[in-house]
């Protein structure tokens, strides 16, 4: 398998599949398409390996910093080790219809209880540092930043009710920055970032982005 | 005096800020001011495509990812449109989570909270798929052949043998696809979906911030026919069908309160900023 870890080979064989998917779409129904429609398939199935190949990484990775006492992390990779396990355990244990809605089982209660207001409380935090952000950051020091404050304001008292209330001004100007100016922006980014999609794949085809082997 | 407290504004304590932002969010929720919430366009466009369906039978493809973090936001809009779909007679709900396994969770949350007035029953109103733990190519896959990416439901019960699953075999067999994913993946699904597939409507629902990604390809001739994009929309949503579920309607004043003391905070920090550049300008 020496050959399989130079990167040229894998490129070859990343360029035929890219090749075969591209010019599939212009031949719908032959047999080009069913060997493209199962190669699409294959990538699904092998992202469900990879998946596990995911979870092994971080248990290798958490056993390593607890075996060595990394100062500061190794606690924390034990609690992250136990709830792993613990995760699991009660997944596997309680069968397939354990995460069915309601189900009264010991997943479900740790996915509602723990991990989901786990996550939703690390977002919010986001929120209220929006607001420092704004308060110490957002200084009206040239004309571009004026330009920059005035559509924050507008659109800002867009989005919340209130601005309506104020004035019924507040919701035009905020849609009309968000329908004109905003969109020219953003189709003139999108645009560009298309563009950007066709060069890179031109670059991977012909072998020069060999990055995503390694080489 | 008076331009030292002016120029003390630029220098209010990050907790004193932490704290007003915590009291202007509950406030509303414990004396509500009831603002009016106007209707936008688009929200009604969406909800006239979802309404249209009433009484014919047809599907209605949500195929979402959702992750824990973006659901604080995301659920008013999955609660309304879900809510929504099962206040109406005879339409039929296909939920396919796509990528993130918390998307299954969330499903079920969802499922188990949502109000089913009509008693729709599962395998006949509605399914729940099991999770693609993949985006590009899981799309690709479902574009090209869905019945090949779907043996069965997330419960192991075969589809065949699933009464709303009879005669789907490919996505053009679903009257609307509502695609959810908060930020902006969306843009994979309009590219990978709506090409080869252009006869069906296509919905989006997404996060705030995923709202700038995702508006260029909503609007008329774009891929997606429609948007709820928040918890604005997901209240106006709400508002238009009426039903139980008003939990966005209540936070849209917590929403004006934050959004006021934002732009409060920016104007003291400038006007702060502006009197201390005149004093060392006069110095």
């Amino acid at each position: 398998m020496a050959w399989f870890k130079e990167a040229t080979y894998p490129a070859i064989l990343a360029t035929i599949v890219g090749f075969v998917i591209l010019f599939s779409f212009f031949y719908p129904g032959t047999f080009l398409d069913q060997v493209s429609s199962k190669l699409v398939n294959w990538a699904t199935v092998m992202i469900c390996v990879i998946v596990w190949v995911g979870v092994i990484n971080v248990v290798r990775s958490a056993v390593r910093e607890v075996k060595e006492r990394v100062p500061g992390r190794w606690y924390v990779a034990l609690i992250q080790l136990f709830l792993m396990a613990v995760m699991f355990i009660s997944g596997f244990g309680e069968g397939k219809n354990s995460t069915a809605p309601g189900a009264p089982t010991v997943i479900n209660w740790l996915f509602n209880n723990y991990f989901y207001y786990g996550a939703l409380g690390s977002m919010a935090l986001v929120g209220i540092w929006a607001v420092t952000a704004a308060y110490r950051a957002f200084r009206v020091r040239s004309a571009e930043t004026f330009l920059f404050f005035i559509g924050a304001f507008f659109v800002l008292l867009r989005n919340a009710p209130i601005g309506g209330v104020i004035w019924t001004g507040f919701p035009i100007i905020g849609d009309w920055i968000m329908n004109t100016p905003f969109m020219a922006m953003q189709r003139g980014l999108t645009v560009g970032l298309g563009i950007a999609i066709v060069a890179y794949a031109l670059r991977y085809y012909l072998g020069r982005e060999k990055a995503a082997y390694g080489g | 005096m008076v331009s030292e407290l002016i120029r003390n504004l630029g220098r209010i304590p990050r907790r004193v800020i932490y704290t007003l932002t915590v009291i202007i969010i509950a406030l509303p929720l414990l004396i509500p001011w009831n603002l009016p919430v106007s209707v936008e366009p688009m929200t009604k466009t969406f909800f006239d495509t979802i309404q249209s369906l009433e009484g014919t039978g047809k599907r209605i493809l949500l195929l979402c990812c959702i992750m824990p973090e973006f659901w604080g936001e995301a659920r008013h809009e999955y609660f309304a449109v879900v809510q929504h779909i099962f206040l109406l007679r005879d339409v039929k709900l296909i939920i396919g989570p796509i990528a993130g396994p918390p998307t299954v969770g969330l499903i079920h949350q969802l499922l188990f909270e949502v109000h089913n007035p009509l008693n729709k029953t599962y395998g006949v109103d509605y399914v729940v798929l099991p999770l693609i733990p993949a985006m590009e190519p899981a799309l690709g896959a479902l574009a090209r052949d869905f019945r090949a990416c779907y043996k069965t439901d997330e419960r192991g019960t075969p589809i065949d043998e699933l009464p709303i699953m009879k005669g789907v075999n490919t996505l053009d067999d679903f009257a609307i696809v509502i695609w959810g994913e908060p930020i902006k993946m969306s843009i994979m699904a309009a590219r990978i979906l709506y090409p080869q597939h252009p006869k069906v409507t296509y919905l989006v629902l997404c996060n705030t911030e995923g709202w700038t990604f995702v508006a260029p390809y909503v609007g008329p001739g774009m891929p997606y026919k429609s948007a709820l994009w928040g918890i604005r929309p997901a209240a106006e949503y709400q508002l238009l069908y009426g039903g139980p579920y008003t939990e966005a309607v209540q936070y849209m004043d917590c929403l004006s309160g934050y959004h006021v003391l934002i732009i409060i905070l920016i104007i003291l920090g400038n006007v702060a900023a502006i009197a201390a550049t005149k004093k060392r300008e006069g110095q």
